[in-house]
């Protein structure tokens, strides 16, 4: 019975081995990096207090959330008002999604089998790199910059264009008609023209398209009028959530954020009554994307996962059945087969539990799902106008009506407001990270284990 | 591009051979950026502006509207006798221009869904206006691009 024992040991060993070392929740990659709190308190000196807890991820989950962290963080100091720690977030962003991938060390280990696909530097979906540079375009007009302004909501277009169905591809409506804003601010009339073109024309197309729960898709926005010198956008509900489906959670999809009925937004001075109208459905432009060439890596190590469960299994009964014959019969041979059957059938089960074909659920998660715009002569003396919001019967919405600032540095102005708070998100973005006790050192940013511990 | 644009300025004779030299506004003002590309259109112009200030050797004066406001507080100060009317003597006005740089940059881009190869092609007109006639008399056009493919896991 000797050699019937230590087949068995040797089974349970590789077994014990083979799943405590592979079968774990979190990645290395997804584990936090340690930072020393002097290194913190620098970086985070000149962002706005409110927007720290955001801002400290940017240096907490390193280069592989950097984007996300970011676009988070600067969309915060934003709706705070603080366009200098805005837009310097947001340039790093934008360079970084703009930037060319090839040969990229994560990106090539997110294609293993053995390594989740959120290994790779977050550059966001299409739909959250066209917001990127959204914002960015934003930021220039309310600095007066427009030339740049419009080559930033041109760039956006430019991130719409992976949709599988090219049905979809770069129809980002809103864009097209703030390149179009930009432009006439800049003097470019013609290019303004055409952008305005392209603008109506994708709107409507969206609106063919479009199945909403909230039926606010008429939109009532017209090309601005050659007096009209203020741009007023506004911004309502949540952002698209990523959820996975599949037996491994290998399929990205899109549901949408918590609903809202805000069908139209007005825009009040003392004698000016402004409505912005609904011009883009971000769920929609997320979820229309269709398939990702990723999407196909993702079903294949889902499919090697498979597999090797199922050789696994099969193995595994059979060597147990082969062992029981063997413990019956006292035959040798059959103890041998039996044990090899065993230990291969523990490996593959151990490939199979190491194998990760989890989709990236990496969000931008205070992005809202509608933008509205809108546009109108207002004298450049007028600071301020108050937002009120209506849903689709022209009843007021429940919403807390907001002062917003009109801001005038060239030669237009812009009033941007949203009606939830760019800070009423979680300290961290959705599946970016792994819990708070998951740490490991950052040797070039942590000083020793004590200080780094008690940065924590 | 900006010493290619120099030289073809300093090779053109109704520019750099006219007695006397012309006076030139090179600034931002007037360049449009209608491409995808954001950039710094001041560290253009202020690069042009320095490359042809060297190279012209008098051949152009250069008109600094840009600080228009510091020379008309000056101007201002030295007629209200504060200051003295130091070694160049007063002028009757502030120096006007006959020609004023202005130009656009514009790009046309490509991505390839399947492939993700992303090609952009810029294209940088710059023309010198006369500020009187309205004409322009000096024209150059500077192009470059740019292809790359990004990874697969970001298309």
């Amino acid at each position: 019975m000797k050699w019937m024992g230590a087949s068995c040991a040797t089974a349970a060993c590789v077994l014990g081995l083979a799943v405590s070392g592979c079968q774990t929740a979190f990645q290395d990659h997804e584990k936090k990096l340690v930072v020393a709190p002097e290194l913190m308190n620098d970086f985070l000196a000149d962002k706005p207090a409110s927007t720290h807890r955001l801002y400290r991820n940017v240096l907490v989950h390193g280069d592989r959330n950097l984007v996300l962290n970011y676009i988070r963080a600067g969309l915060a100091a934003l709706d705070v008002g603080d366009l200098d720690a805005a837009e310097a977030s947001f340039d790093v962003a934008v360079e970084k999604i703009d930037a060319i991938y090839a040969d990229n060390k994560e990106a090539k280990e997110a294609r293993s089998k053995f390594t989740k696909e959120n290994i790779k530097d977050f550059k966001g979906e299409s739909y959250e790199r066209a917001m990127a540079f959204y914002y960015r375009g934003l930021l220039y007009l309310m600095r007066g910059d427009y030339g740049n302004a419009q080559a930033s909501f041109g760039s956006g277009l430019l991130q719409d264009v992976y949709a599988e169905d090219q049905e979809y591809a770069q129809d980002f409506a809103s864009l097209a008609f703030l390149r179009g804003w930009a432009y006439r601010c800049q003097g470019s009339e013609s290019a303004a023209v055409q952008s305005f073109k392209e603008a109506f024309a994708l709107h409507k197309k969206q609106l063919e398209q479009e199945v909403r729960p909230v039926k606010v898709a008429l939109s009532r926005l017209r090309a601005p009028l050659g007096n009209h010198n203020v741009l007023l956008v506004g911004e309502a509900g949540a952002a698209p959530r990523k959820m996975a489906t599949g037996q491994f959670n290998e399929r990205l999809i899109y549901r949408r954020g918590a609903p809202h009925s805000v069908a139209w937004m007005v825009f009040r001075g003392a004698d000016e009554h402004v409505a912005a109208y609904p011009f883009e459905d971000i769920f929609w432009q997320a979820s229309t994307r269709g398939g990702r060439p990723v999407d196909y890596i993702m079903e294949g190590k889902a499919a090697f996962k498979e597999g090797a469960e199922t050789v696994g299994k099969v193995a595994l009964a059979a060597g147990a059945a082969t062992g029981m014959y063997a413990l019956q019969t006292q035959d040798r041979n059959a103890a041998i087969a039996s044990g090899v059957l065993l230990l291969g059938g523990l490996f593959a089960e151990a490939i199979s539990n190491a194998t990760r074909p989890d989709a990236d659920l990496r969000q931008w998660d205070n992005l809202p799902e509608n933008i509205y715009l809108g546009t109108a002569e207002i004298p450049p003396t007028l600071k301020t106008l108050e937002v009120a919001h209506f849903d689709a019967t022209d009843k007021p919405v429940s919403y807390a009506n907001r002062t917003v600032n009109v801001t005038f540095t060239g030669q237009c102005g812009i009033a941007w407001t949203r009606t939830v708070s760019a800070l009423a998100v979680p300290d961290e973005a959705p599946d970016s990270i792994a819990p708070e006790y998951v740490v490991k050192k950052d040797p070039a940013s942590a000083t020793s284990n004590e200080a780094a511990e008690s940065a924590e | 591009m900006t010493d290619r644009m120099a030289r073809d300025m300093l090779g053109d004779p109704v520019l750099a051979q006219r007695n006397p030299a012309p006076r030139i506004i090179v600034d931002s003002r007037h360049f449009r950026n209608e491409s995808t590309s954001r950039i710094n259109v001041n560290a253009i112009t202020n690069r042009l502006r320095v490359g042809l200030n060297r190279a012209a050797k008098g051949r152009m004066v250069f008109v600094g509207r840009q600080y228009i406001d510091v020379v008309e507080r000056e101007r201002e100060l030295k007629r209200q006798g504060k200051v003295d009317v130091a070694t160049t003597g007063l002028t009757r006005a502030a120096a006007g221009a006959d020609y004023r740089l202005v130009g656009t940059i514009t790009s046309l881009d490509k991505r390839s869904p399947s492939t993700g190869l992303m090609s952009r092609y810029s294209q940088i007109v710059f023309e010198m206006l006369d500020l009187e006639a309205g004409t322009l008399i000096w024209s150059g056009i500077y192009e470059f691009e740019k292809a790359a493919a990004d990874d697969v896991l970001y298309r």
